[in-house]
C-alpha cells in the first residue's frame, strides 16, 4: 500500500484521538453540588467598640475541621485544616457579610472563628468570636456541612468580652 | 576596568598584518528547479569564516588556508543542510551548490552547544533548533509563544523548563541560560528571563541545548541553555513590515465573561537591514498591546532593536548590539476563583501596575589569525529596572534595579586538522539597587576549556571542564554571609556517525547554577507573608545523562528521521522557597531538594506525498523528588507535540497540537492559599494558521496569515490559578521591500 493511500487513516485517526481527548477542559462545579457556609458578623456594641485602628489590620472568618492545637491557627491553614476567608472582612462596621465555598463535603467543621489580623504578619492574630448555638458563651459548635447545602450562621463579637484562644 | 582589559588587547592583535587570502567563491540554486537561492549561509566547518548568497545566489569567503582541503556547510531554511569538501589546487576556487527542497528541516546546523558551527549530527547532546520560518509563521512577539512547541520544553508562567529541570517560582532564578547572539541574558537580580525583551522579529533562528550545559555557559545552564541569534544585515536595503490584529472570543461559560467588549491585542513591528560596503545595519521596532483574556491583565511594550556590523578586514569583524524593551503591565498573580478564573481575586488593587525597563548593549569582535586559530572578545551590560506603582512607603512597594557586566574572551585552536580546542575566560559582575533586595554586588569568575577530537572520520569525543568562581558584597547587615564558592562543571561527550543515515550520541555534562540576588536577599511583604534574606544560599548543582541516536528512514520514497534519546537528571540542593516552620508565615529560599529526572524523548518528521508535513515528539519523565519520595512539584510526565503542514500553491495550513499531562503535585501550602488550586487537567491545545503567499498576485513581497489559538477553546491552567490562553483569532501581515 502506497503511503499517500494511508494518509487520510492517519489524518482521521489524529483527529480522533484530538477530538475525544478533548473535553472542553476546565469547568466550575456546578453550583447545585457546590457547599457554602455563609454568615453574619454581628459587633455588638457597634463601630465605637473596636479596636484602634492601628491594631487591626484584617478581619477573618476561618472554619476548622479539626480544633486547632498549639501549632496555631495559621499551621492548620497553610495545612489545608481550614478553610477561611482569603481577604479581609470589612473593618469598622456594625456588621458584615461573609461566604466561602466547603470542599471535601461531608465535612465537620468543629470551630468556626473570627479572627483579628494584628498587623501585617499573617501570624499575629486572636480569636475575636466563635460559632456557638449552645449555652455557654465561648463554647464553640459543631456544624455538619451536607454536599450541595448552603448554611448560614451568626457569630457575635464582643471585644470587651473576647473569647479564649483555643490553646 | 581589569575586566575590560580583553577587549583591548583584542583591539590591539587585530592589527596584526596577515598573509594573502584564498578565495571560495560560488552562487546557490534550487536542485530541482535551478532558482537562485539567496540567503543561504555558507560555512566554513570548525571556523568563523562564512557568507550568506546574496540576492543574485551568489557569495565570496576570503580566506588563509596553510592546509589543502576544508568542508563546507552550506544551509537554508527549507532546504537540506549540506556539507561540501573542497580541495584547492588554486588560490581561487569557484562551486556551484544545488541544495535539495525540504519543508521540514532535518540536517540543521548549530553554534550553541560547543560555541562552534557544526552539523547537528555531529553534536553529543540533544539539540532543537526552530528556524525563521517557523518563527514567522507563527508570528510570535515574545520568547514563550515560540518555545511553548519545542519537544521536552515547558513553559510554567514565567520558567522555562527543559526536560522538568525547572517548576514554578514566579520566574525567579532561571535553571536554562538564555543567550542572545552568546550573550547572557539573564536579569542581575531575579535571575529570570524577560521574555518580552528580545528582539523576535529579528531573530535567524533559536537553538536549544538540553542537559546541563555548564562546561561552557557557566551559572544557570542547570538543565540547558536557550540561545536566540540574530539575524544579518542584508547585501541590499531591506524593509521589512509585520503588523497583526486578533481578538479573544467570549468564554464559553458565561461566569467566566467579564467585559461585554472583545478584547482585542495588536502590534507593529518594522525593520530596516542593509550593507554597505565594510559597515552593516539593522534596526528595528514594535509597538505591541494586548487586552488580555483576563480582567486586569492588560499590557504595552515598545522595543528597539539594533545592530552594526563593521569589518574591518576579512579576518577581523566587530558586532555591536543595543536591544532595548519597555513594558508596562498589571500585577496578575492568580485568579479570584475556578468560577471566576478571568477574575483577581476580589482585594486586588486594580490600580497597580508594573514598570519594567531593559536595556542591553554588547559588542562581539572577531579575528581569525589562520584557520587554525580565531579568537572572539566580548563585553557588554544588560541594565533591568522594575517598580511597581504603589507608594513609596507601602509595605508591599517592589522596586529593583540590576546592572549584569558580562566579558568574554575565547579562542578556538585546531591542534591538528582532528583535533580542536575551545577556551576562553569569563566575568559577570552584577550590580543591584533595590528596595525588595538591598544594595548587592555578587561577581563570578571563570575559566573553561574543550577539546573535540575525532577519533576516526565518524568518532567524535568532547572532553571540557569550566571553573566558576562566585563571590558576593552586601551593605546589609543580614546576619552571617556564606564564603565565596568555587564550581566545577565537566562534560563528556561522543558522537558516531554509523552511516549517513544513522548517527549515535552519548554526553555526560555537569550543571550549577548561583543563587540569585533575589533569592539571597529578598526582604518583601506579600499578602500576610513575611519573605526573608537568607545569605548563606549555596549553588545549585546537577548532572546530566544522554544516550541517543538518529535515524533517516526511507519509506516508499518517504524519508522519514527519528530522535531518540534516554536522558537522567541528577539535581542537588535546589532552591524552594519554604516556610521556616509550620507555626509561622515566614519564608525564606532554601537548599531543600534533591531531585532525579529520568525519561525518553522519541522525535519523528516528514513530509509525505510530497504535499503533508508530520512533525511529532514525545517526552516521557519520572520526576521525582528523592527527599520525599514523590513526584516533584509543577512538572508533566508526559509532553506531546505535534505539527502539521500542507502547502498548496500560494497557501500553506499549518496545525500544531500540544499535550501536556497534569500536573499531579503543586506547593501544598500554595494550594491552600489560592482558591481551586486543584483545578488541574491534562492539557489538549490545537493551534492552526492559514498562510497566504501574495507574491504572485501582487509581485510584491506579502504574506498573509490567519491565525487561530486555541482552536477549540479548550480551558486548561498553565500554572495554579492561571487560566491559559483562551481561543484568539488574529490577521498578520507581512510585507518586505
Amino acid at each position: 500500500m502506497r503511503i499517500d493511500k494511508l494518509l487520510p487513516i492517519i489524518l482521521a485517526l489524529l483527529l480522533t484521538f484530538c477530538m475525544l481527548s478533548c473535553d472542553g477542559g476546565l469547568a466550575p462545579k456546578p453550583e447545585a453540588d457546590k457547599s457554602y457556609l455563609s454568615g453574619t458578623l454581628k459587633f455588638v456594641k457597634g463601630i465605637a467598640d473596636w479596636p484602634p485602628e492601628d491594631s487591626v489590620f484584617a478581619v477573618r472568618v476561618v472554619a476548622f475541621k479539626k480544633y486547632p492545637d498549639s501549632t496555631g491557627i495559621f499551621a492548620d491553614i497553610i495545612n489545608g485544616n481550614a478553610y477561611f476567608t482569603l481577604a479581609s472582612l470589612p473593618l469598622f462596621v456594625d456588621s458584615s457579610r461573609f461566604s466561602f465555598e466547603i470542599n471535601g463535603t461531608p465535612t465537620d467543621l468543629v470551630y468556626i472563628a473570627a479572627i483579628q489580623q494584628f498587623d501585617t504578619s499573617i501570624t499575629s492574630q486572636r480569636v475575636i468570636g466563635l460559632y456557638n448555638i449552645s449555652d455557654e458563651k465561648h463554647k464553640p459548635s459543631t456544624i455538619r456541612i451536607e454536599s450541595g447545602r448552603h448554611y448560614d450562621i451568626s457569630i457575635d463579637i464582643d471585644f470587651k468580652d473576647l473569647p479564649p484562644m483555643p490553646f | 576596568m581589569k575586566r575590560n582589559l580583553y577587549l583591548f588587547i583584542i583591539l590591539f592583535i587585530c592589527t596584526v598584518a596577515y598573509s594573502n587570502a584564498e578565495v571560495i567563491s560560488g552562487s546557490v540554486s534550487d536542485a530541482e528547479t535551478g532558482d537562485i537561492l539567496s540567503g543561504a549561509t555558507i560555512r566554513v566547518e570548525g571556523t568563523a569564516y562564512g557568507a550568506i548568497a546574496d540576492r543574485s545566489g551568489k557569495f565570496t569567503i576570503n580566506l588563509s588556508i596553510p592546509k589543502s582541503k576544508i568542508t563546507l556547510i552550506i544551509s537554508m531554511i527549507g532546504y537540506e543542510t549540506q556539507k561540501m569538501q573542497i580541495e584547492f589546487v588554486n588560490e581561487k576556487i569557484d562551486v556551484q551548490i544545488a541544495l535539495k527542497s525540504q519543508p521540514l528541516q532535518t540536517g540543521e546546523v548549530v553554534v550553541s552547544a560547543n560555541k562552534r558551527v557544526q552539523a547537528v549530527q555531529e553534536v553529543p547532546i540533544s539539540v532543537s533548533v526552530i528556524d525563521k520560518r517557523q518563527l514567522d509563521a507563527r508570528g510570535v512577539s515574545t520568547l514563550e509563544r515560540a518555545l511553548e512547541y519545542v519537544p521536552g520544553l515547558e513553559i510554567n508562567q514565567d520558567n522555562v523548563s527543559i526536560r522538568g529541570s525547572s517548576g514554578f517560582s514566579f520566574g525567579i532564578g532561571s535553571r536554562a541560560a538564555l543567550l542572545l547572539d552568546g550573550y547572557p541574558l539573564l536579569a542581575g537580580d531575579n535571575g529570570d528571563m524577560k521574555f518580552d525583551a528580545l528582539p523576535m522579529f529579528n531573530i535567524d533562528r533559536i537553538e536549544i541545548v538540553k542537559g546541563a550545559g555548564s562546561a561552557l555557559y557557566g551559572s544557570g545552564a542547570l538543565g540547558g541553555v536557550v540561545n536566540l541569534i540574530t539575524e544579518q544585515p542584508r547585501d541590499k536595503a531591506d524593509i521589512r513590515f509585520r503588523t497583526y490584529a486578533g481578538l479573544y472570543t467570549q468564554p464559553r461559560l458565561k461566569q467566566w465573561i467579564f467585559t461585554d467588549d472583545l478584547q482585542h491585542r495588536s502590534g507593529l513591528s518594522g525593520s530596516f537591514s542593509q550593507k554597505v560596503g565594510k559597515i552593516g545595519l539593522l534596526f528595528s521596532g514594535g509597538y505591541y498591546n494586548d487586552m488580555g483574556y483576563r480582567a486586569y491583565d492588560d499590557s504595552y511594550r515598545s522595543s528597539l532593536f539594533g545592530k552594526i556590523n563593521y569589518d574591518f578586514t576579512d579576518r577581523t569583524n566587530l558586532s555591536i548590539l543595543l536591544n532595548g524593551a519597555f513594558s508596562d503591565a498589571t500585577d496578575w498573580v492568580y485568579w479570584n476563583s475556578l468560577d471566576s478564573a478571568t477574575r483577581p481575586p476580589t482585594d486586588t488593587d486594580r490600580q497597580v501596575r508594573i514598570k519594567s525597563d531593559k536595556f542591553s548593549v554588547f559588542g562581539n569582535l572577531n579575528h581569525i589569525f589562520n584557520s587554525n586559530f580565531f579568537i572572539s572578545a566580548r563585553t557588554g551590560f544588560y541594565l533591568t529596572e522594575y517598580n511597581n506603582t504603589l507608594p513609596i512607603n507601602d509595605f508591599e512597594y517592589r522596586q529593583s534595579k540590576a546592572m549584569a557586566v558580562n566579558s568574554e574572551i575565547q579562542a578556538n585552536y585546531s591542534i591538528t586538522a582532528r583535533s580542536a580546542l575551545t577556551f576562553g575566560l569569563n566575568s559577570t559582575n552584577t550590580t543591584v539597587n533595590s528596595r525588595t533586595y538591598g544594595d548587592q554586588r555578587q561577581d563570578i569568575y571563570a575559566a573553561y576549556i574543550q577539546n573535540e577530537t575525532k577519533l576516526t572520520d565518524d568518532f567524535l569525543v568532547t572532553l571540557g571542564v569550566r571553573a566558576d568562581y562566585e563571590d558576593f558584597k552586601t551593605n546589609e547587615s543580614n546576619g552571617d554571609l556564606s564564603d565565596g564558592e568555587l564550581v566545577s562543571s565537566p562534560k563528556f561527550g561522543l558522537a558516531y556517525n554509523y552511516s549517513p543515515i544513522l548517527h549515535f550520541r552519548a554526553s555526560a555534562g555537569a550543571g550549577f547554577r548561583a543563587p540569585s540576588v533575589a533569592e539571597r536577599f529578598s526582604s518583601v511583604s506579600f499578602q500576610g507573608f513575611e519573605v526573608l534574606p537568607n545569605p548563606q544560599l549555596k549553588a545549585e548543582k546537577s548532572w546530566s545523562f544522554e544516550v541517543g541516536a538518529n535515524y533517516t528512514l526511507e519509506f516508499y520514497d518517504t524519508p522519514i528521521y527519528f530522535d531518540l534519546a534516554i536522558f537522567q537528571n541528577d539535581m542537588y540542593d535546589l532552591i524552594e522557597p519554604s516556610f521556616l516552620s509550620p507555626t509561622e508565615s515566614t519564608i525564606k529560599f532554601q537548599n531543600v531538594t534533591r531531585a532525579k529526572i529520568q525519561g525518553l524523548e522519541f522525535a519523528a518528521k516528514s513530509f509525505i506525498a510530497g504535499f503533508l508535513g508530520l512533525e511529532s515528539s514525545f517526552t516521557f519523565m519520572n520526576p521525582r523528588n528523592l527527599a520525599n519520595d514523590e513526584i516533584l512539584n509543577y512538572r508533566s510526565e508526559i509532553l506531546w507535540y505535534n505539527r502539521f503542514l500542507i502547502p498548496y500553491g500560494d497557501f500553506e495550513l499549518q496545525a500544531d497540537y500540544r499535550f501536556k499531562s497534569k500536573v499531579k503535585n503543586i506547593d501544598p501550602q500554595l494550594a491552600n492559599l489560592v482558591k481551586h488550586a486543584d483545578a488541574r487537567v491534562d492539557m489538549h491545545v490545537v493551534d492552526a494558521r492559514l498562510i497566504y503567499d501574495m507574491e504572485n498576485l501582487t509581485g510584491q513581497q506579502l504574506k498573509l496569515t490567519m491565525n487561530v489559538s486555541n482552536v477549540f477553546d479548550y480551558y486548561y491552567t498553565t500554572m495554579v490559578g492561571n487560566l491559559g490562553i483562551t481561543r484568539m483569532i488574529s490577521l498578520m501581515l507581512e510585507a518586505q521591500f
